[in-house]
């Protein structure tokens, strides 16, 4: 039986956190993943890095604990982030006296703000609206989730840690108050595995309250959804928020070579099964337009949702945005008799680190040991040199290598073959989703039309895998782009699609693909 | 009021196959046209092949194509095959078929059988008429083969396609790379980039070099479709003579050679018939009381009108910007401005996946006319002189039922007949080289048997 320490579940940026953060406090730790890494709510977030500037007004506590947790990473992560810098913009649909209770709130909560002149605003983001009243400069900035997580599990690694995509928690062993063992099952090869641990960090998010039920302890998360819009073009260099009380549509944040805005705000029973209502588009374009005129006319990509783990105290109902941001260690001994099991819910990607360091804090405190938590003085492995990520990096690498033999694989992200190739041979994968997180592969204007054929073909002259295991990466790949094609289909995004269908469907065949016999007759000459 | 302006017989507008298939027929019975489009037409985005009927509605390949083009007709009474009647889709296929030899650009088939041709992922798609370059891939033959690829090509993997394929034929499929110097420094290599390359000897020299000391037991040798542009016969005949054994194309992603060899033979044969091709312009159309009067296009030196007696809607449906579909749920025909029936929510629109057995919704919307083909607005009569072609239709899906160059053809065919019908009255002209009838079973043999009696003016 495999036997560690410690088993966080859940491999999302929280998870991948209180793994880094017990593997350097010395613990032997495994974080188990039931998908990919980072495909729950950290990798389906906007991108934003906060300064607390969103929070300072309704949530203060959030709003400190967002600052100090920007700066640290800054200084640890920083080449998952891309130094933007964030505005607060207040649009005559604003009321006009909040903004002077924001810059108060904001200096309360120790959050550099500085108000800028309109001409100023209009120089540095040109396509903003004339009409902006004030606007006012803070840290905010872009911040690429998955590399965030890979970073804390390689470091995790380097310090004896693991985490394995791909297995699910399927049951706990009890005996004497304590879970003992962790059932998990591999969702690729079926095969199930038991592990030996002496402690259990839940770090599930929105799926914790279901990790809580597979315990036997009783915890209620609320899955509140918001969904962002992709949009076709990198619209703005910082990002902005309107200056008012958080509302819909009212983010715009900068991602490589597109801008995303977000976000709506409903809660859904289900943290698996939600889709992305027509009237949420229409909201979010229609606020864009008081960001940025003409918003609602440009083309959007896509459109994605994700959950927040929202937790209010047990007992409490409030709805979406009135549940605080702030985040809880709960620990099970105290709170349910299970002596060994800490759960990490609520939070924010950007508090993720200080999220990790309480929950191993109570788990120290639970095994009654004293050990100092080092994850805001070492930076990840590649942020080492203190270097943000820019979005001309991929060139600038392919410049100092004296240029790049290799064919274009995504023109859209500027993703090389050998790249795909390098990717797929660490990760050993051939799941094209593990690719795109990693190189961005399809997330560009055509949305996988012209790079899934040739990722598929890349992969398949790596791999050699059996065909029909090539195909259906493809076709999954296809079918995962269009999830969030489907909500923003019209005008050049159908022409789009329509041209993706014609090529998959009637040029390369891809439905008849797994027929291996020909029907007979077809062809009579 | 004076104004920059022209006038012509019939304006197409729209340089698809339907729009530059309608112009040509029209353009050989001496009738001054002008094709104008905003963009360089679908065949660049096509396999190059004419699909008639590809896959029943079921998603099973057509195997007795006259019977299925009948049985679909009697099914769907509103398809365009319906409104065109057997005929006029024989007539097309027929004329395309001429004009294409005339410019030696051969393609094989006929309307009474599909073709099983090999696609760049391995599996098979079925069509009607396919260019010569293509024919030697049959699945039918069962000698083996070689496929040949490009390394610094991207958009065609010979290990893919064959791993695929071998599971599937009869006969083994091997594969091959080759590493060409000369394309080493090429960076990003397109289909058409390629295509360029192998109009010059000396690259086919090197090529067949390499091939034929990897040939194997390979009785034929299948290379992406880039055998040559603008020399592409030439190359199809120096390869296969260095090679000595037959080649074929498999068409991959766009842009596509096989589509563009199409498209230059369509543009040089009208404006040797005297016509006028303008491409890069949007239109706008302007009725004159229930007749369509002008369009005024939008170019550089400012807006030009043009005056037509006729026009042809030959703009591509919602694929090629014909018709325009918008946020708010409403759909636009994008010339004359006029609603287009359609759901107004926009999640009826499509299926929850991708690549489900049937057409998406929303590629079956269309504009809506009557079986003159003439445009029917939301309401009163139809209007008299706008004719509408192909994708513009609806009722049908060209990528699910691979019907697309079909439709084009037996529309455009369709078209051209109402036009001269009205502008000169029904009188006889040239005589038809396929006998009238109401079955493509009957008539087919007149195919091949009437090749070559295309009028060339």
């Amino acid at each position: 039986m495999y036997q560690t320490e410690v088993v966080v579940i859940g491999g999302g940026a929280t998870g991948a956190g209180a793994l880094r953060d017990a593997a350097l406090r010395g613990f032997k730790t495994l974080l188990l993943e039931r998908s990919d890494f980072g495909t729950g709510t950290s990798g389906r977030y906007h991108g934003l890095l906060h300064s607390g500037g969103r929070y300072a007004v309704k949530d203060p506590l959030s709003a400190r604990e967002c600052i100090a947790e920007n700066i640290i990473l800054h200084r640890i992560a920083a080449a998952t982030i891309e130094d933007t810098g964030g505005l607060f913009v207040a649009t005559p649909d604003d009321d006009p006296a909040y903004a002077d209770r924001f810059v108060t709130a904001c200096r309360d909560s120790g959050i550099p703000v500085t108000e800028i002149s309109i001409a100023e605003m209009l120089r540095r983001e040109p396509r903003l609206n004339p009409a902006i009243t004030r606007a006012f400069v803070v840290p905010d900035a872009s911040c690429e989730p998955w590399a965030l997580i890979e970073g804390n599990i390689r470091s995790a690694r380097a310090y004896g840690g693991d985490a394995w995509p791909y297995h699910q928690v399927t049951g706990f062993e009890r005996q004497n108050g304590r879970i003992t063992v962790v059932r998990t099952r591999d969702t690729r090869s079926g095969e199930e595995q038991s592990i030996a641990c002496d402690f259990v960090v839940n770090a599930a998010g929105a799926w914790a309250g279901q990790i809580g039920e597979l315990a036997g302890v009783p915890l209620t998360m609320t899955a509140g959804k918001g969904s962002m819009i992709v949009m076709n073009h990198r619209i703005v260099n910082s990002v902005v928020n309107r200056c008012h009380l958080p509302g819909d549509g009212d983010i715009l944040v900068p991602v490589g070579s597109v801008a995303i805005i977000g976000t709506t705000s409903i809660n859904v029973p289900d943290p698996d099964a939600f889709e992305i209502e027509p009237a949420e588009i229409d909201s979010m374009l229609r606020e864009g337009e008081k960001l940025v005129p003409g918003l609602a006319k440009m083309r959007s990509l896509r459109a994605y949702a994700g959950v927040r783990p929202l937790y209010g105290n047990e007992g409490a109902s409030a709805e979406g945005r009135d549940v605080s941001r702030a985040f809880a260690v709960l620990d099970h001994r105290s709170r349910d008799g299970l002596g060994n099991m800490i759960s990490i819910v609520g939070g924010k990607l950007t508090t993720y680190r200080l999220m990790a360091e309480h929950g191993v804090d109570a788990l120290c405190r639970s095994l009654g040991v004293d050990r100092p938590c080092h994850t805001a003085d070492e930076p990840l492995p590649g942020s080492e040199n203190g270097v943000h990520y820019s979005i001309t990096h991929r060139l600038a690498a392919i410049e100092a290598r004296g240029g790049d033999e290799n064919s274009l694989v995504c023109e859209c992200e500027y993703v090389t073959r050998s790249q795909v190739e390098q990717v797929a041979a660490e990760r050993s994968t051939h799941d094209l989703g593990d690719i795109r997180r990693e190189l961005r592969l399809g997330m560009g204007p055509c949305q996988g039309g012209f790079c899934t054929y040739r990722a598929a073909g890349v992969l398949h002259d790596l791999n050699h895998l059996p065909p029909r295991e090539t195909n259906e990466a493809l076709c999954h790949f296809l079918e995962e782009r269009w999830k969030g094609i489907k909500p923003v289909l019209w005008g050049d995004d159908l022409r789009q699609i329509q041209l993706d269908e014609e090529i998959y469907v009637n040029l390369l065949g891809v439905q008849q693909v797994d027929d291996t016999v020909e029907p007979a007759g077809v062809d009579r000459r | 009021m004076k104004r920059r302006g022209r006038h012509f017989e019939v304006v197409v507008i729209g340089a698809g196959l339907s729009g530059l298939a309608a112009a040509s027929f029209l353009a050989e019975e001496g009738v001054r046209v002008g094709v104008i489009a905003k963009g360089g037409g679908f065949l660049h985005f096509t396999s190059g092949c004419v699909d008639v009927l590809g896959r029943t509605t079921g998603g099973k390949p057509v195997s007795d194509l006259p019977a299925s083009v009948d049985e679909l007709i009697a099914r769907a009474p509103f398809h365009p095959y319906a409104l065109t009647g057997t005929h006029h889709l024989l007539e097309g296929l027929h004329r395309f078929q001429a004009m294409m030899t005339e410019a030696d650009l051969d393609f094989v088939g006929d309307a009474q059988a599909n073709l099983t041709l090999p696609t760049a992922i391995g599996s098979t798609r079925v069509t009607c008429l396919a260019p010569d370059s293509m024919a030697a891939g049959s699945m039918r033959e069962t000698s083996p083969m070689l496929i040949v690829g490009f390394r610094g090509f991207r958009d065609f993997y010979p290990p893919y396609l064959a791993a695929n394929l071998s599971r599937r034929s009869s006969f083994p499929v091997r594969q091959l790379y080759l590493d060409l110097p000369s394309f080493r420094q090429r960076h990003h290599l397109l289909s058409v980039d390629l295509a360029r390359e192998l109009d010059d000897p000396a690259t086919r020299k090197e090529i067949a070099r390499l091939v034929k000391s990897n040939l194997g037991d390979a009785g034929r040798v299948g290379f992406p479709a880039v055998l040559g542009l603008e020399r592409h016969r030439d190359s199809v005949l120096d390869l296969t003579e260095r090679i000595g054994h037959p080649l074929f194309e498999i068409p991959t992603l766009p842009p596509s050679v096989p589509g563009m060899r199409i498209n230059r033979v369509l543009r040089r044969r009208l404006l040797r018939n005297g016509a006028r091709v303008e491409i890069g312009f949007r239109v706008q159309g302007r009725f004159d009381g229930d007749r369509a009067g002008e369009i005024v296009v939008d170019s550089a030196g400012g807006a030009t009108t043009y005056t037509a007696d006729a026009f042809v809607l030959a703009t591509g449906g919602t694929g090629g910007g014909g018709i325009i579909a918008r946020q708010d749920g409403s759909l636009h025909e994008s010339v004359f401005g006029l609603p287009v029936q359609g759901s107004a929510d926009r999640s009826s629109w499509y299926h929850q996946r991708f690549l489900g057995p049937d057409p998406q919704p929303i590629s079956l919307t269309g504009v809506a006319v009557n079986a003159r083909l003439q445009l029917l607005p939301a309401s009163g009569g139809a209007v008299e002189n706008v004719f509408v072609t192909a994708s513009n239709l609806p009722h049908w899906d060209p990528v699910h039922e691979g019907s697309g160059e079909g439709v084009a053809l037996a529309t455009a065919h369709k078209a051209a007949t109402e036009i001269l019908d009205l502008l000169r009255g029904p009188l006889p002209r040239s005589a038809p080289s396929v006998t009238e009838r109401d079955s493509l079973g009957t008539a087919a043999g007149h195919v091949s048997a009437g090749r070559g009696t295309g009028t060339r003016s």
